[in-house]
Formats: C-alpha cells, sequence, structure tokens
C-alpha cells in the first residue's frame, strides 16, 4: 500500500522490511526524522535519521533517499543510472555514499514511485574561505582545490570496464571520437526533446565538431557537475562525491572544465600562486593525464550543450503535464533555455 | 524560442499560486492576496489571447454602426464621426499562431540548410550567424533584459 516518504512510521515500516540492505544483523529500523532537503531541483532528496536495532544494541542511522519529482527529473538521465554509478564506484577507491537499495517494489515504493535509499556522510558542501581575496586564506585555498584534483584524478583512475561502468553510461568509440561523440550525442537527444527546430543548435554543434579536440589521452570515467557545492568536506578532505547526473565516460577535460570554484586564481605582489595552469600541471602530476588550456576552452565552450539538454528535457515535461507542471521545471525551460542559448551563440561565434 | 509560450508561463504562474503557494500560506489576507493574482493573471492570459483580434473587430463594428449613420447625425456630430472613420488602420501583423507556425516551417528549413554546408567559413554560415544574432536582439527584452530578479 503506497506510504507516504514524510511519515516517519510508514518509512520504519519500509526499512526495517528491507533491514538486509542497511547492514548486517539489524532487525529493526526506527525512523525518528524525515525531511526533504532544499538543495538541488534536478531531483527530490530527503534525509532519513533513525536507529538500527540489533541483537547487539542500537545504533544510529542517517540515510538519504534520492527520488525523481511526481513531475519526473529535470535532467534527461535516468535514476537508476544514477543509483548505478554509486553502486559500481562502492569498491572503488572513490569516496561515494553507500548505494544501499534501488526500491522496485511498488507496494514498498514511498508514494508510488521509484526511489533509492544511499547512506548519508557526515560533512558539508560550504568552503567559506572561498569567498573572497583575503590572503590569509591563500593555503587553505590551495590546498582546497589540490584536493578536489586529486579526487579527479582519482575518479579518473577509475577501471570503469572492469566494475561496469560501460553496461549503464554511455561509451564513446575511442578517445579521439570523445569530444566529437559528446556533440552529436547530445544533439540527437536534444533534438528527440525539441518540439521547435533551432538554428541556433545546428550552426553551434557545427562549430563545435569542427573544433572539437582529438587529442583526448584516455577514455575515463568522468564526474560531470564537480566542485564547491556538489562534495562533502570533512576535516579538509573530501569524503564523499555527490552529483553524478551529468557522469559519462569521456575525455578527463570534460571534468576539468565543470570545476566550480574550486581552481582560484590568486596573484600576490604580481606573482600567480595558484590558477589554471598550476591546477593543469598538478593533476598531470597526480593522474598522468595531459589536459590542455586549449582542450579545457573546448569543453568549456561545449556545456551550453549539456545545460540545453537539461532544459529542453524540462520543456518536455511542461508540455505533457500542463498547468499541473511544477513551476520550477517550467523556469528552467524557460530561462535556462535562454542561458543555454547564449552559450551556444558563443560557441557558435554569433556576433554578441 | 517559441516554446514555453508567454500563456504557458501564465498557467504556470497560476496554478504556482493557487495549489502551491496558497495553501502554504497560514496568513489568511496573504492566501486572499494569492487567489486574487491568480484571478488577475487568468484575466490576463484571457486578454493577451483573444484582445487584438476582440478589438479589431469591435472597432469595425463600430465603423459599420457610425458609417450608417454619419449623414444621419446633426452636423456637429457628424464632422467628428467623418473625422474618426478617415483613415481606419491597415492590419500589418498576422496572428501569432500563424507567425509561429510559419517560424516553425521556415526554421526547420534554415536546419536542414546549415546541416548541407559544412564549411562554417562559407558566406551563407556567415550570414546565418549575423541573422542569430538579429534573432537574439529581436527577443531580448523578455529573455534577457525581463530578468532582473532573484530567481530562487
Amino acid at each position: 500500500m503506497p506510504f507516504a516518504l514524510g511519515d516517519a512510521a510508514a518509512v520504519s515500516r519500509w526499512l526495517t522490511h528491507r533491514a538486509a540492505h542497511l547492514g548486517s544483523g539489524i532487525d529493526e529500523v526506527r525512523v525518528t526524522d524525515v525531511a526533504q532537503l532544499s538543495r538541488g531541483v534536478s531531483r527530490e532528496t530527503w534525509a532519513v535519521d533513525g536507529i538500527a536495532v540489533t541483537v547487539n544494541g542500537e545504533r544510529p542511522l542517517a540515510l538519504a533517499v534520492r527520488r525523481d519529482h511526481p513531475a519526473g527529473s529535470v535532467i534527461p538521465t535516468a535514476l537508476e543510472t544514477e543509483y548505478d554509478v554509486y553502486r559500481l564506484l562502492r569498491d572503488t577507491a572513490v569516496p561515494v555514499a553507500a548505494a544501499l537499495l534501488y526500491e522496485t517494489d511498488p507496494a514498498w515504493q514511498p508514494d508510488g514511485r521509484s526511489a533509492y535509499l544511499r547512506e548519508r556522510v557526515e560533512g558539508t558542501w560550504y568552503l567559506p574561505f572561498l569567498a573572497g581575496d583575503d590572503p590569509e586564506h591563500d593555503a587553505l585555498r590551495i590546498a582546497a582545490s589540490k584536493e578536489h584534483l586529486d579526487k579527479l584524478a582519482t575518479v579518473h583512475a577509475v577501471d570503469w570496464r572492469a566494475c561496469g561502468l560501460g553496461d549503464v553510461l554511455d561509451v564513446p568509440p575511442s578517445a579521439a571520437d570523445a569530444a566529437a561523440h559528446l556533440v552529436r550525442s547530445t544533439r540527437a537527444l536534444i533534438d528527440e526533446l525539441l518540439d521547435e527546430p533551432s538554428p541556433l543548435l545546428a550552426e553551434a554543434a557545427g562549430a563545435l565538431l569542427e573544433r572539437a579536440p582529438r587529442d583526448a589521452p584516455d577514455l575515463v570515467l568522468c564526474k560531470g557537475t564537480n566542485g564547491h557545492g556538489e562534495e562533502v568536506w570533512r576535516d579538509g578532505h573530501i569524503v564523499a562525491l555527490s552529483d553524478w547526473e551529468l557522469a559519462r565516460i569521456g575525455d578527463p577535460a570534460y571534468d576539468l572544465a565543470q570545476v566550480q570554484e574550486m581552481v582560484p586564481e590568486i596573484v600576490r605582489d604580481g606573482r600567480r600562486l595558484w590558477g589554471w595552469p598550476e591546477a593543469l600541471a598538478y593533476y598531470r602530476e597526480r593522474s598522468g593525464y595531459e589536459v590542455s588550456l586549449e582542450r579545457l576552452e573546448w569543453y568549456r565552450s561545449a556545456y551550453g550543450l549539456l545545460q540545453l539538454a537539461y532544459s529542453v528535457h524540462s520543456g518536455a515535461a511542461v508540455r505533457r503535464l500542463g498547468s499541473r507542471a511544477p513551476l520550477r521545471f517550467l523556469w528552467t525551460a524557460y530561462e535556462i533555455t535562454h542561458h543555454a542559448e547564449r552559450k551556444l551563440a558563443a560557441a557558435a561565434g554569433v556576433p554578441a | 524560442m517559441i516554446s514555453p509560450t508567454a500563456q504557458d508561463l501564465l498557467t504556470g504562474v497560476i496554478a504556482t499560486l493557487e495549489d502551491v503557494l496558497a495553501p502554504a500560506l497560514t496568513d489568511e489576507n496573504a492566501q486572499s492576496t494569492c487567489r486574487t493574482a491568480a484571478q488577475l493573471l487568468r484575466s490576463a492570459a484571457a486578454r493577451l489571447a483573444g484582445e487584438q483580434a476582440a478589438l479589431h473587430a469591435d472597432n469595425a463594428d463600430l465603423r459599420a454602426l457610425l458609417g450608417t449613420w454619419t449623414l444621419h447625425l446633426p452636423s456637429t456630430a457628424g464632422e467628428v464621426v467623418t473625422q474618426a472613420l478617415a483613415d481606419p488602420p491597415v492590419p500589418t501583423l498576422p496572428a501569432l499562431e500563424v507567425l509561429e507556425a510559419d517560424a516553425r516551417a521556415l526554421r526547420a528549413a534554415l536546419v536542414a540548410a546549415i546541416d548541407s554546408v559544412p564549411e562554417r567559413d562559407a558566406p551563407f554560415r556567415h550570414d546565418v550567424r549575423d541573422y542569430l544574432a538579429r534573432a537574439h536582439e529581436r527577443q531580448r527584452p523578455w529573455l534577457q533584459d525581463a530578468f532582473t530578479g532573484p530567481r530562487r
């Protein structure tokens, strides 16, 4: 019988039923609090706190439930794909929250919708020292930048073939084709979702293909969205990489181009202490992969395609649902499409 | 961008006011204000959809009425009426739905043309990019300049 995810007693019954997925020896789960988190718009994330009762006593449980909105997801990636990425990374060196369960039994799906359960890792996404230009924080900012680059290198070192990620993520024909494949596959997806022709998309895709780099060193697991606001930090280290919605197999430059705020430009007394040239040199030292500024710039210019893909995906939901479409989907289909188109116009060389 | 349309935006905001915000507010006055706002937006949506055609038909109706009676009115009124009936405005724009259908056909043709000319430096492709810049400028007032506030 469907139950509401906000109903702590009902969630207790669900998790007790699925106790074997939560750890060994758990006889019962008592949920003390369930609350929807406000960060992130593409899917719903709920925090579930409770107590696991075992024969040896009780221990706290901190879990997260992820599911699509009733209207679906803003992004085109399937919920199960997101779960599979977490699941398949569990036995690798990449720090991620452990994925525990993908609930497919209609009798146990909260509110009758698919959902997955994962551990919730203690820490914070917020690094207060990143903002501003206080020289007192230079060392902290550089250390955090290196930590982030270290974790990206760890992601890129995953043997994605061996752990099965090639079965859940699209794989380009070759490393040399990674960039062109990104353009073609994303354009094809957008064309399926759009209900109107887009000359801007055609022009930008053509321009990007013409300039597509062919010197990617390897095909690696890429995280996609990464950086400040996306990862869980504790005591100066990333303890969990979060948000794998744009994960793919591709060029490591794809990830470096999407780093959010974690490569600050620090110049003191005319000398640059840190910036992208230093970060790329550090990344090369840690990963063994060369990423040129030119290849980085190409992937930055291609980001408009990724953004357009999820904004028109929202637009498709708006057309399907009409007045029942959540306002946030309508806003994404409208204002975010505009921002994506501005990026594509720049990539295409449209005069400003 | 044709879709989402202005009507889509109004429909979405009305539903949000009535189904999301009003029920979540505890203050009765605020709830009532939400319902009033939704009511006004419903009227605005209907007015946007029909006002141009209604005004055109209404003006034609008035012209017919006044035209019938001009010569039978006292001279001072007759002069005012004659002046008002002079130089009726010529309709210059097709209906929005007609323009949107035309845009879809033209843009589909342009996409096919772009895909058939892969050389980015071809004169045609240069002209395409110049057109795209002009197209953006035409939509700038509502797609860029109107986004002045915090968005969430």
